[in-house]
């Protein structure tokens, strides 16, 4: 069915096809209105699952981690100082290897308090071990939180799926809603490896010695090295059900490109009417969004970057005395790959500010312009000379 | 179809940190470096105690409802509870922890309820005697004796001890309370009476008239009868390291007193023709070391004729060391290694108890006092101390009857429920409770704990918790 939805809207409906027999969410903006929707319905009788209204995020994450142990698909949605206070939980929940799905709005951390978009939220939360999705429309919304779900149970570690603070938690778009019976078609119930067993009582994630605590480490890394093949595979298989797939690296006019955008999120959206208006220009140049953060698609970009001239890295965040984050990613794995192409980093939007057109393609400009990238971030671009040296 | 991603389920093997055993296996006592140590220590009341009397052990046994076995601990060191109930001057109060957080235990009326709640009768005989000047302790082992019953008579009591007071209160009482005629003069300040202030207090109370800072000059008489008593100023110096007292006479000012009788308590001294030839005598006392070792062999000497500090549980005291020193002398023991080994807390005691008992080493340490600093007061509440009533001066001056009555047993339940019994084990096991690794183990019969050595890390919980002082860590050693 075709609806007028908001991404906050889309994510619920996501979140219900996937019938989750759990929800424990506390309120915050931007997320809101993913909690009032999934509380109306449970208020209809319609929900399907059980709504837990919890005191605080740490709590919510703390009953999903409890409720999945039981052997049950658990849902939570969640933004900025609310993930910031959950991220205890963050880590038992890899650790306890429950396949939770979370959404994540992404917004503004304070101080100074403020309610827009920016990445450094989830971001944050990189090393928890929870994969993440970084979306660019309300239709992939839905459609990554029903993606994930399957990926996180065939290899037990936790989803998050990013959205945007009012880019696309707010934004109304159509967005096409799925059968309930195709969902559960692709979609099967959740097959539990263990559970908490009344009848056989065990202490899980009890304490264990320094050599089973480095094992289950290097066990949960290797899951989420596999994670990139399952995301893979569940991608394609969403495709061939429901014709639509994103992969984990959207590519967009790539043939011949020698200057290549790396983005995530909306920005990625954007990019597009600029590359296509550069393209017009003779300009070659083409577009990479990073749609799966965690695990990061190392091998897939280096192959994809092998001909590339030069790379700009747009980042909607900032790791305060470092750079942009997915460029400090990049060109980790491009170092790996052994290829020193100039990475020029971009680091615009902050705070949810706008990043248009026309700003991506004054980066494309800069970076077309000086011969090497400069060893900090860009970080002003409205005065054509005022870049970092 | 997605391939089924199942890394390593065996349940001997999950990928997620499952018990499979209990956590029994965590042999946390690798990770100690202090063990606790389970001992019964000296409670600062028995350091204090002249008599060394285990009172902690008393309280807590009386706390029980075994009043017997509480009076069998304090007679183990004390033959006269019921004389110290009433008379001793009770330093072991002076030192009580529980000062430090609401009020002192009342140990003394504690003591005299152990012995019973009989008063002690004083009976009367008539004999008449016309001594002009009697001795103090003369006239209080008979005070009918003397013939003082008549309140005309002026009678003058010489001394500022406790003999004086007592032959004054006496004299108030063999005179159906008339005071008029009844004065006490010593060369003592007030604040110089060897006298107990409270004593003072009482006699004050009862109207007794104490003139201070005089000194008997000369005594005149008619007729073969006293008929008045010169004093000359006088002020006293008293040397608080020997312990020496000195008059210095003031003779240029003189005080008269008309006078019937005086009665004469200025201390008492030793008669010569009583001791063996050859007894060292200094001062008027018998020369002994610390244990009543007297100059002579196998002779003993204790109470007041070693020490002018000679109160009742002091007595009691040297009697015991002397007793303590003939039962090494005929055992053949050093005595100075075995006192080494008896002596109790940091003062110069011993108790029969543990000389009798000979409790092991590693449940009793006799040489560490508590203090308060090892009481963890969290599991006391403030309680006000009870103090026995008292006769009002007026129904006291006219009868023997004991102007300190005992508690009310509900203020004894009450004092008894108070004491801290520091550094003695009560088995409260809070230890046992407070324990995170479940580590202390209690030997039920023997009431012995100790402490899994291959799970007590060591923490010091126990220790903290322990009430009264008797949980200890010390330091592993390699």
């Amino acid at each position: 069915m075709r609806m007028l939805l908001t991404g906050n809207h889309a994510a619920a409906y996501g979140a219900q096809l996937a019938r989750p027999q759990v929800i424990a969410a506390y309120p915050i903006t931007p997320q809101s209105p993913i909690y009032e929707k999934l509380s109306e319905w449970d208020g209809e009788g319609i929900l399907g699952g059980r709504m837990m209204r919890v005191e605080s995020e740490h709590s919510a994450m703390a009953a999903c981690i409890s409720a999945s142990l039981t052997g049950i698909r658990t849902f939570t949605a969640t933004a900025s100082q609310g993930l910031a206070l959950m991220h205890e939980l963050l880590h038992f929940a890899s650790g306890m290897r429950v396949p939770v799905v979370m959404v994540n709005v992404n917004r503004s951390l304070a101080a100074p308090w403020s309610f827009w978009s920016e990445q450094t939220d989830s971001l944050s939360q990189r090393d928890t071990g929870w994969l993440q999705f970084y979306i660019a429309d309300n239709q992939e919304a839905l459609d990554t939180i029903i993606q994930a779900f399957k990926i996180s149970e065939t290899i037990f570690l936790p989803s998050m799926v990013v959205l945007e603070a009012f880019y696309t938690s707010h934004f109304m778009e159509p967005v096409d809603v799925p059968d309930q019976k195709l969902v559960d078609d692709f979609l099967p119930p959740f097959e539990p490896a263990f559970t908490l067993d009344t009848d056989n009582p065990a202490a899980f994630s009890q304490t264990v010695t320094q050599s089973q605590y480095a094992k289950f480490r290097i066990q949960r890394h290797m899951a989420m090295e596999d994670a990139l093949e399952v995301a893979e595979v569940v991608d394609k298989e969403y495709q061939e059900q429901f014709g639509r797939g994103y992969g984990l690296l959207d590519c967009y006019r790539l043939e011949g490109a020698e200057v290549v955008l790396v983005t995530a999120g909306t920005i990625g959206s954007t990019a597009r009417v600029a590359i296509d208006s550069l393209r017009e220009e003779g300009k070659k140049v083409g577009m990479i969004r990073i749609r799966l953060f965690r695990p990061f698609p190392r091998a897939r970009l280096i192959e994809l970057l092998r001909s590339a001239k030069k790379i700009a890295v747009i980042d909607r965040n900032l790791s305060v005395g470092q750079e942009g984050i997915f460029c400090e990613e990049l060109k980790s794995a491009l170092y790996s790959g052994m290829n020193r192409i100039p990475v020029f980093g971009f680091v615009l939007g902050l705070g949810g500010t706008n990043v248009s057109p026309l700003h991506i393609k004054r980066a494309f400009d800069i970076t077309q312009r000086l011969e090497d990238a400069p060893l900090q971030p860009i970080v002003d671009i409205e005065e054509e000379d005022a870049f970092g040296k | 179809m997605v391939k089924q991603y199942r890394p390593t389920l065996k349940r001997d093997d999950p990928f997620v940190a499952i018990s499979s055993d209990s956590s029994l296996v965590f042999k946390t006592g690798s990770q100690r470096s202090e063990r606790p140590l389970f001992i019964n220590k000296i409670a600062p009341c028995r350091n204090r105690c002249p008599i060394g009397i285990d009172i902690p052990t008393a309280f807590h046994l009386a706390s029980k409802g075994d009043i017997d076995g509480a009076l069998c601990t304090f007679l183990q060191d004390n033959p006269l509870p019921g004389v110290c109930g009433r008379v001793c001057y009770h330093p072991c109060e002076a030192e009580c922890n529980r000062g430090n957080f609401d009020e002192a235990i009342n140990i003394r009326s504690f003591e005299r309820f152990l012995s019973g709640h009989g008063q002690m009768d004083i009976k009367a005989e008539l004999d008449a005697s016309e001594d002009d000047v009697v001795i103090g302790l003369d006239f209080l082992a008979d005070p009918w004796r003397w013939s003082l019953e008549d309140d005309m008579k002026k009678t003058l009591v010489i001394g500022g001890g406790n003999v004086a007071i007592d032959v004054a209160r006496t004299l108030v009482r063999i005179r159906k309370g008339k005071v008029s005629n009844i004065t006490v003069v010593c060369p003592e300040s007030r604040d110089q009476m060897l006298a107990l202030p409270e004593e003072v207090k009482e006699a004050l109370e009862e109207g007794i008239a104490i003139i201070n800072g005089w000194a008997p000059h000369k005594l005149y008489k008619e007729s073969g009868k006293p008929s008045f008593l010169d004093f000359h100023r006088a002020r006293v110096r008293i040397d608080e390291e020997s312990g020496t007292f000195e008059i210095i006479a003031l003779e240029k000012e003189i005080q008269r007193h008309t006078v019937d009788k005086i009665i004469v308590a200025i201390g008492e001294s030793i008669r010569h023709d009583s001791l063996p030839a050859g007894t060292e005598v200094k001062e008027g006392r018998i020369v002994t070391d610390r244990f009543g070792r007297t100059s002579l062999p196998k002779v003993f000497a204790g109470g007041d004729s070693i020490s002018k500090n000679a109160f009742v549980a002091d007595a009691i005291a040297s009697g015991k060391k002397g007793a303590f020193a003939i039962s090494c002398l005929l055992e053949g023991r050093d005595i100075e290694e075995e006192f080494q080994t008896q002596q109790i807390g940091n003062s110069q005691i011993f108790s029969f108890q543990h000389y009798i008992e000979s409790p092991e080493k590693d449940t009793l340490d006799l040489k560490t006092v508590v203090t308060f600093d090892h009481i963890n007061t969290l599991f006391f509440s403030e309680w006000a101390r009870n103090n026995p009533e008292k006769l009002e001066p007026e129904n006291r001056k006219e009868t023997f009857d004991e102007v300190v009555c005992g508690l009310e047993p509900l203020g004894m339940e009450e004092e008894i429920s108070r004491c801290f019994t520091c550094g003695t084990c009560i088995d409260c096991e809070i230890c046992v409770d407070f324990c995170p690794d479940i580590s202390i183990l209690k030997d039920r019969q023997l009431g012995i704990y100790s402490y899994k050595s291959d799970y007590c890390k060591g923490c010091g919980v126990c220790s903290v918790a322990c009430p009264r002082g008797v949980v200890e860590m010390v330091r592993e050693t390699q």
